[in-house]
């Protein structure tokens, strides 16, 4: 959990740059409705005001993915 | 029935309580800056547990190594085909001292992440950087600095450092040490910096004052606010005749703070969006016009929630600093170049004064008070042709980039503004025998 507490939640707790927060449903769709290979990609090369990585300098492919797919775990819940 | 989301999800979870990538990986990804300007392809990422690992690793590997904080440098002083070494995991307060008011942490420290503990000991930082997600060791090897006349950059408040050679000798070196002044802006070429003693004060409380005043009236009391005010700054928007203008000082006021409106985050930046539409010859009446609508606000609350924040809106900067005397003139010459060739940019410029120093490589170091100007562009704008057409008029008033902004300077410019910087060169050289630290642009600007 030290690498989601050194990179996604700088801005998806708070919601910081107009990041989906963690735990809220509604703010998730958008990345919902995405190919989850093209949410990969843009964690990695950055998004809007999302920068590349995220933060994690650390993170590989897989560590991007896992990270990505616990926090929609909340996007899923009511 | 399981949803492929919660499958994945469940693998995840699997995965980030037990099994992330192991410390020694294999790069699967690209390496890029905050901005998204610098790219490269590392053969892997380090990640150490411990100074101990470091120390293993370094004693035991070879090739090209590059220490990587949070990326927000625009210069590409990271780039490697070697490997990233990851000092995410060095982090947090290491020891403290009431009796000298100091604390050590991890290098890998956020800024954003030391006030809070700092403040549960009785201490707080001097100053801060305008932006929090920086790690102690990337904004100190660059000399990143605060807002000041009385307050030198981040490295000038350091007493004591590990530093870890490429070939794993670790060095502790604190003030009155010979390479210790060097030590403190390294530009990561003399080794990897572990942690970091800083001298801090206790907490307090500061009260920021914002307000837009015309640029001339600014820059004609700018001495005197800068010597009144705790913190005095201003950033000039372009094809206009205002700045917006921050003043900060000490108070014992109550925490008034509340966080913006989503309306209040995005003013600016669709003020700036209804600008860019205007061919730039025709911006000024409505930039002006906009500007003297603006109304002061103020916050109060503690000091590292005040001085330093996160940016949102991703971007490319330069910054030189121009020893004090020179700082309007140079100003006022961008500004009217800006204009008269009609630059098409419109984000705000940043003026503010720094304290000198006696690091080797600081860009305020030396005998004199610098003034640090700073121009910007949206990430995803081209920045060059509006960089290559300012940065001339920093040259020709002496100025020092700033290591971690966009500049086009190599080793022979650079030795004619640093007393110390062949012996930096020579320290380098004895440190890092091998070069493993180097890349192609530290090669560049430091004669390497």
């Amino acid at each position: 959990m030290q690498m989601w507490n050194r990179s996604c939640a700088l801005c998806h707790i708070d919601g910081n740059a107009g990041a989906p927060r963690i735990g809220h449903a509604d703010e998730w769709q958008s990345v919902l409705d995405q190919a989850p290979a093209d949410v990969l990609s843009r964690v990695i090369s950055g998004y809007n005001d999302m920068p590349p990585l995220g933060y994690c300098m650390a993170c590989e492919e897989a560590d991007f993915q896992a990270l990505i797919d616990m926090m929609l775990i909340s996007a899923d819940k009511p | 029935m399981i949803s492929r989301r919660h499958f994945l999800a469940g693998s995840a979870l699997a995965s980030l309580y037990g099994m992330t990538s192991p410390a020694w990986a294999k790069s699967s990804v690209p390496w890029r800056n905050w901005s998204g300007g610098q790219i490269a392809y590392p053969a892997g990422r380090f990640s150490p547990a411990s100074e101990e690992a470091l120390s293993d690793y370094l004693s035991t590997s070879g090739g090209a190594i590059r220490p990587v904080g949070s990326g927000h440098s625009f210069t590409p002083l990271i780039p490697t085909d070697g490997h990233l070494v990851v000092i995410d995991q060095l982090t947090g307060l290491i020891d403290h001292s009431t009796e000298s008011m100091s604390a050590t942490f991890g290098a890998g420290t956020r800024l954003g992440d030391m006030g809070e503990p700092l403040e549960r000991i009785g201490q707080a930082m001097f100053n801060l950087p305008d932006i929090d997600r920086q790690t102690l060791a990337g904004a100190t090897a660059t000399a990143t600095h605060g807002t000041g006349i009385s307050f030198p950059c981040l490295s000038a408040y350091i007493s004591a450092l590990r530093l870890i050679t490429s070939e794993g000798k670790v060095l502790d070196l604190e003030e009155g040490d010979e390479t210790f002044h060097a030590a403190q802006v390294s530009l990561g070429a003399l080794g990897i910096v572990t942690r970091m003693t800083i001298k801090n004060r206790p907490p307090y409380k500061l009260k920021a004052i914002n307000t837009v005043e015309r640029i001339e009236d600014v820059l004609t009391r700018f001495d005197e606010a800068a010597a009144s005010h705790r913190h005095f700054e201003m950033f000039p928007l372009t094809h206009s005749d205002y700045a917006l203008v921050l003043a900060i000082d000490e108070t014992d006021e109550p925490i008034n703070n509340p966080p913006p409106s989503p309306e209040e985050q995005a003013a600016l930046g669709q003020a700036m969006a209804m600008w860019s539409i205007i061919p730039p010859k025709a911006r000024l009446p409505l930039v002006n016009g906009l500007a003297e609508q603006i109304q002061p606000s103020e916050v109060v609350d503690q000091s590292y929630k005040i001085l330093s924040n996160i940016r949102n809106n991703r971007f490319n900067e330069m910054e030189y600093s121009v020893p004090l005397h020179a700082g309007a003139d140079c100003l006022r010459e961008i500004l009217h170049t800006i204009i008269d060739q009609e630059v098409d940019v419109v984000f705000p410029l940043e003026y503010r004064y720094v304290r000198r120093d006696d690091t080797w490589l600081g860009m305020s170091s030396g005998d004199e008070d610098h003034a640090a100007i700073s121009i910007h562009r949206t990430a995803s704008e081209d920045y060059r042709p509006y960089f290559d057409l300012i940065e001339p008029i920093f040259w020709k008033y002496g100025g020092r980039p700033h290591w971690g902004k966009i500049h086009a300077l190599s080793a022979t410019e650079l030795s004619k503004l640093y007393p110390r910087f062949s012996d930096f060169q020579n320290l380098r050289h004895q440190l890092d025998p091998k070069g493993r630290l180097l890349n192609d642009h530290l090669r560049r600007i430091l004669g390497a």
